[in-house]
């Protein structure tokens, strides 16, 4: 899934910081955009720690409840997307606090790509699983930085920002991270044409 | 930016960053050209590459269940009483500022006379639409008659710390009077009560020190000073015990309490 940044990137950045001024003033119909706008990343984002519907509902709910409340101290030193993922990130560890959750991948979410051909079809699913599979047995915190990194398209100042660690942290962690999937997925590796 | 000759390590570590960008499609086209040439020359990165594309590919979608206007519209109830308890919190922080400033053993006497005309007068505005409910002055007494046993003995500086108690026990009446809804008041991982904690510094406390207190502790002013120089602060509730002490624990600190529920207040208990 590709995404192409550039100037739609910095407006979009604009855009939510504007949103959340207007929610430090009281405005809910600015907080149902800026709710709405990040339901689904906070639910990919959450999705990669624990698989409990409800739960994820209560954290995401929590984080943008701290939105609500903190909107007037957000001062802009840092992205809109770093600031929620991180309440989101702690929101997340307290909520889980206590929770043993195996991180099972599930056949429903590989995302079909019905267009191509059958054959094609099932190499990617078998292709995602085995990625999904692997990510779920990375430690957590080895898990959250390869998630935000290519699905959240994070830098590692924006990560160390949101999981509150030193850059070096970070970058310790890719390296690991990156270590092990290798490992682990190297028999597919071949398979990319 | 023109591009720079790198020795064989600097450009490798840039790749190695590069690479994390590049499945994604985000990087400039002089980017992806370092990117190719570094590629031919070395294997690691082809391997990090070739890893970059298969976790792009494997984008997750967002778990099955989810719903998020029904989500959205539990919390939207919970967005009252967070703006209730500010208003209130604000509106008590005004009053008690506007009561009568003198200093010394008198004070108590007269914080007194203002904590009675503010529970039996005038409302916060956000609850004028709910019938009136009358203040609950227990757990305030009790804190009071507490700190007041505590403080036997001990002259003028015990009277000056009971006035400044009997104004934070009138902040806490207050409080109570217009409580936040049972959602609000909900534990767990959630909602931060806005304000937790009152907190009196010693007189002669600079602001460099409260600064710095403040930027030690996370703590976060939310209203004060009110007449005997009682702050409202804002904390990270689940750290309430630990913050409550480290407040208590600071030389420049007179009195730190928490406000209904952050954490157990020092000795007194309904």
């Amino acid at each position: 899934m590709l995404k192409i940044w550039g100037k739609g990137h910095a407006d979009g950045e604009q855009d939510e910081a504007r949103l959340v001024e207007q929610i430090s003033r009281g405005d809910r119909d600015a907080f149902q955009v800026l709710y709405r706008a990040y339901f689904p990343r906070l639910g990919r984002f959450l999705g990669r720690m624990t698989r409990n519907a409800p739960l994820i509902e209560e954290i995401i709910n929590d984080t943008l409840l701290v939105v609500w409340q903190k909107a007037q101290s957000y001062d802009g030193s840092s992205k809109v997307s770093t600031w929620i993922f991180g309440i989101a990130y702690r929101q997340a560890l307290k909520g889980l606090r206590g929770l043993d959750e195996p991180v099972e991948f599930s056949d429903e979410e590989a995302a079909g790509a019905a267009e191509q051909e059958p054959e094609q079809a099932a190499a990617g699913k078998q292709l995602r699983q085995g990625v999904m599979r692997a990510l779920g047995a990375l430690p957590l915190e080895q898990r959250m930085v390869v998630s935000l990194t290519y699905f959240h398209d994070m830098a590692y100042q924006e990560i160390a920002e949101t999981m509150d660690c030193p850059v070096n942290t970070v970058k310790t962690r890719m390296f690991h991270a990156r270590q092990r999937l290798k490992a682990m997925l190297s028999p597919h590796l071949e398979e990319i044409p | 930016m023109k591009p720079q000759p790198l020795n064989p390590t600097d450009q490798h570590m840039q790749v190695q960053e590069l690479l994390l960008r590049h499945a994604a499609g985000s990087l400039t086209p002089e980017q992806y050209g370092l990117v190719r040439r570094h590629l031919e020359v070395c294997t690691e990165c082809r391997e990090d590459a070739a890893l970059g594309l298969q976790l792009a590919a494997a984008d997750p979608a967002m778990p099955p269940g989810l719903d998020p206007e029904r989500a959205l519209a539990r919390l939207m109830p919970r967005l009252d009483a967070v703006q209730e308890a500010r208003q209130g919190a604000a509106q008590a922080t005004a009053r008690a500022a506007a009561a009568a400033p003198a200093a010394g053993p008198a004070v108590e006497q007269e914080a007194g006379q203002a904590i009675r005309q503010e529970s039996v007068g005038a409302r916060p505005a956000a609850s004028a639409a709910r019938s009136p409910r009358a203040p609950r002055p227990s757990r305030a007494a009790a804190l009071l008659q507490g700190l007041r046993e505590a403080l036997a003995g001990g002259g003028w500086r015990n009277w000056a710390l009971a006035a400044q108690c009997a104004a934070i026990a009138g902040l806490a009446v207050l409080w109570q009077s217009s409580p936040p809804t049972p959602e609000y008041r909900v534990l767990g991982s959630g909602a931060a009560v806005t304000p937790d904690v009152v907190v009196v510094f010693k007189p002669d406390t600079s602001v460099g020190q409260v600064r710095q207190l403040l930027q030690a502790t996370g703590a976060r002013i939310v209203g004060g000073p009110t007449v005997t120089g009682a702050y409202l602060l804002d904390v990270d509730t689940t750290q309430a015990p630990a913050l409550l002490a480290s407040l208590r624990a600071d030389p420049a600190v007179q009195l730190a309490e928490p406000l209904d529920g952050a954490a157990p207040a020092a000795g007194a208990r309904p």
